[in-house]
């Protein structure tokens, strides 16, 4: 709540809003001019409007690159994309955040109490039927629209995911030595370092997979804070091999694909503490894996394509792990018919 | 210090000594590359790490100005400037093609498309060249590409084959090692059905003739090679020989050979060059080549713009939405970045006597999909006839640095030419950060 607005004042606006507002009274159309700009300017301007300085004299950004005091600020959204779609106030984060749970971190308004049940109504109201500004402009856009260019449609991971996560993994980590780093090298590894610091890995044995048996893993003892990604795809490694990597504490993904491992092998991975992602493509299991997968902690995604399981135990699967996304075989597009000839010159033999 | 001693290990001796240096410096909190230094600086701002997760790429390349009105940034059906173009509805709310686009629709969950790259290059060989190395064509020096500056700075993923490919037509505007060394250019496979030619040994030699023949010549070399040691051509020469014989000896021959992929995903790709070639590139970067371009030609549409489309498109559109499926079902699409894109857009004025469209560089589309990339996002936006951007530019530049933030190689970090000549992988690009998970 900014400085000049009193308690008194603050009281009477509330009043105005949720009280005299015919909108909020009636079935009538929602104005944005009297019945949704006076609740966004209460709520929701302190954070979200032009960048300036405060009565304390410190600058005041817009936050989450959101501005609300312009019609055309408000169509463009902040850093998580669109606020507003217009007929769908259930898409609309100006709403939906709103609607929130007070103790989600992603409850708005961030200060203060939460919107009242009137307020929201009118807000909806007010996306449902289109939401149209009327005749109200607000400030125009300037040259800092420009600068968090995003307009997105329908975005399947929120910006950053992937970063929080394995940041969230890396806190309190130390960075790998380099006599650890060179014995991975050394022992035919190809390592990608995921945040540019030495603390998290991607580790695989390209060209080397022939050689790769539970000996030659034993390197991995020596990082094993430090490995979150491990490709094993086409190494000659078996059930064995998984007591040890059920104790990496970071592993998030593992890719066993083309190796001989079985739901026996598999049920040791139900120890692995961060184990998200699993790719079993090109394996021969047998039902009983469906159970084993089914009780893996956190795992959030496993590709099973090619992996002995048909169609019903993948169904079986999702049933019993509705969270998990169970990734089949993939859909690929229909063969051509074979008088299209449209994809291009044909093979001349 | 990891990153730096992958970098390092790659780079010549007077580069490698500077650039080592250069990390000193950094370290004591004086110049560029604050990344290389420790635990602190993970991340750039909250949400924002310093890279993408991409391993790999697979970049097809649109050649000749693929159309931004047909393809990824459609306008009102029936308006002027979409001709007789239709548009589709995708997988995703918001997000719509093209007609041709059919099958790509079915995948836009896993695509960013940018429709608001911006060049200042409007001829073919410029815009080419540009596009692949973020600097403009000139006479005295050849830039590297995309791919050579991955090669040249993250080095091969598998140490037995190349880490740099081009698959189809690339002309010398396409890939190239640039002022690199020979082993950063790409590797060049005219045909994917051939796969790597030449590769093995003749059914009269065997294994042991090979050796000795390989003995003799270094033999014959060695009072030429020590004469002149301090050359780098003559270094480069006796590489290619070894790099040659590593390849012929690799286990991942294999990888160059489309007949051991089933004929069901095969079909499913296309039976065409482009379709096997984007199958190829999927085998390759599987193995681990780090860099595989291919090719599809034929897009300048100054005449009958619509109709040349309706045989461009499909192959692209089916074998694009057949990789996103594959990658996915194969949990490669964390770690391979999917790039396509071409050297500029086309007119929205629909030309009334050859009914094309002409070159149009200050606003095109291009997609990205994998490596870290969000899917199902659209970043930036052109005005109502896809004539002028009117928000979220991204240059040329920006657009590789994109690409390099995803694989994780410093956009600051500087290699100089011959002529001593400082050069980035991106020149001043700036990567698109909002568009990573």
């Amino acid at each position: 709540m900014s400085e000049s607005i009193t308690p008194l004042r603050a009281l009477t606006l509330f009043a105005v809003v949720t009280v005299f507002s015919p909108a909020a009274r009636s079935q009538e159309p929602v104005s944005f001019r009297t019945d949704v700009l006076p609740i966004l300017e209460e709520r929701c301007f302190d954070c979200h409007q032009a960048t300036r300085t405060d009565a304390r004299g410190r600058t005041k950004k817009h936050k989450g690159g959101l501005r609300l005091d312009g019609n055309a600020w408000i169509l463009r959204g902040g850093d998580g994309g669109d606020v507003v779609v217009a007929g769908k106030p259930d898409d609309s984060p100006l709403l939906t955040r709103a609607e929130l749970d007070e103790d989600d971190p992603d409850h708005m308004p961030d200060r203060g109490d939460p919107l009242t049940v009137a307020q929201l109504e009118v807000i909806r109201r007010w996306i449902a039927s289109g939401a149209s500004f009327g005749d109200w402009t607000g400030a125009p856009l300037d040259a800092s629209a420009a600068s968090v260019p995003v307009a997105q449609a329908g975005a399947t991971v929120p910006a950053g995911a992937r970063a929080a996560r394995l940041l969230a993994l890396a806190d309190g980590l130390a960075p790998l030595s380099e006599a650890e780093r060179k014995a991975l090298g050394e022992a035919g590894a190809h390592v990608e370092d995921l945040l540019g610091d030495r603390r998290l890995f991607r580790i695989g044995f390209p060209g080397r997979q022939a050689s790769i048996d539970d000996a030659a893993l034993r390197v991995l003892d020596r990082v094993k804070e430090h490995v979150v990604e491990l490709d094993l795809a086409r190494t000659p490694i078996d059930d064995s091999a998984l007591d040890s990597l059920a104790r990496l504490p970071r592993l998030s993904r593992l890719d066993l694909s083309d190796t001989r491992i079985s739901a026996a092998g598999l049920r040791k991975l139900t120890r692995a503490a961060s184990l998200r992602t699993l790719v079993l493509v090109g394996t021969t299991l047998h039902e009983d894996a469906v159970g084993v997968l089914a009780g893996m902690p956190h795992l959030e995604t496993v590709h099973l394509w090619r992996s002995g399981l048909g169609d019903g135990e993948l169904a079986a699967l999702r049933d019993a792990s509705p969270q998990l996304r169970v990734v089949g075989p993939p859909s690929l597009p229909p063969p051509e018919a074979p008088s299209a000839g449209r994809d291009g010159p044909r093979r001349r033999r | 210090m990891t990153r730096s001693k992958d970098l390092a290990s790659h780079l010549d001796e007077p580069t490698r000594r500077a650039f080592l240096s250069r990390i000193a410096a950094g370290c004591l909190g004086v110049t560029t590359m604050p990344w290389l230094c420790g635990a602190a600086s993970a991340a750039t701002a909250a949400g924002t790490l310093r890279r993408g997760s991409a391993s790999r790429v697979i970049y097809l390349f649109m050649s000749g100005g693929m159309s931004h009105l047909d393809s990824f940034d459609p306008k009102a059906p029936g308006s002027d400037v979409m001709g007789p173009t239709e548009v589709l509805a995708t997988n995703v709310d918001g997000i719509r093609v093209g007609q041709h686009f059919a099958h790509l629709a079915r995948q836009m969950d896993k695509v960013a498309v940018l429709n608001s790259l911006w060049s200042n290059q409007g001829a073919h060989a410029q815009g080419r060249y540009y596009m692949h190395t973020g600097y403009t064509l000139r006479g005295t020096i050849r830039h590297p590409s995309l791919g050579a500056w991955t090669s040249k700075l993250l080095g091969p993923a598998n140490p037995t084959l190349p880490a740099h490919v081009s698959v189809g037509d690339n002309d010398v505007y396409g890939p190239s090692g640039g002022f690199f060394e020979s082993r950063h250019f790409p590797l060049p496979v005219g045909d994917p059905e051939d796969g790597l030619r030449n590769a093995r040994l003749p059914r009269t030699v065997t294994e042991e003739r090979f050796h000795d023949r390989l003995e003799k010549l270094a033999a014959m070399d060695r009072a030429f090679q020590e004469r002149f040691q301090a050359e780098k051509a003559v270094h480069a020469y006796a590489e290619a020989y070894e790099q040659a014989v590593q390849l012929m000896r690799s286990r991942d021959l294999a990888a160059f050979d489309l007949d051991s992929e089933d004929a069901a995903l095969r079909d499913a790709y296309g039976r065409n060059d482009f379709g096997q070639g984007v199958l190829l590139a999927r085998r390759l970067v599987e193995h681990g080549v780090r860099f595989v371009e291919v090719n599809s030609g034929g897009w300048d549409t100054h005449n009958e713009n619509f109709e040349t489309l309706e045989d461009r498109i499909p192959p692209v559109d089916r074998a694009l939405a057949a990789l996103l499926a594959d990658l996915d079902a194969r949990g490669m699409l964390e770690d391979t970045l999917v790039v396509l894109t071409t050297e500029f857009g086309r007119t929205p004025e629909i030309t009334r006597d050859r009914n094309g469209r002409n070159h149009h560089a200050k606003a095109f589309s291009s997609l990205l999909a994998g490596g870290g990339i969000r899917g199902g996002v659209v970043h930036g936006r052109t005005d109502e006839r896809g004539d002028e951007i009117v928000e979220g530019k991204v240059r040329v530049t920006d657009f590789n640095a994109t690409i390099a933030h995803a694989l994780g190689i410093p956009i600051d970090f500087v290699l100089h030419s011959p002529s001593g000549r400082p050069f980035k992988v991106a020149d001043d690009g700036q990567p698109v950060l909002s568009l990573f998970a």
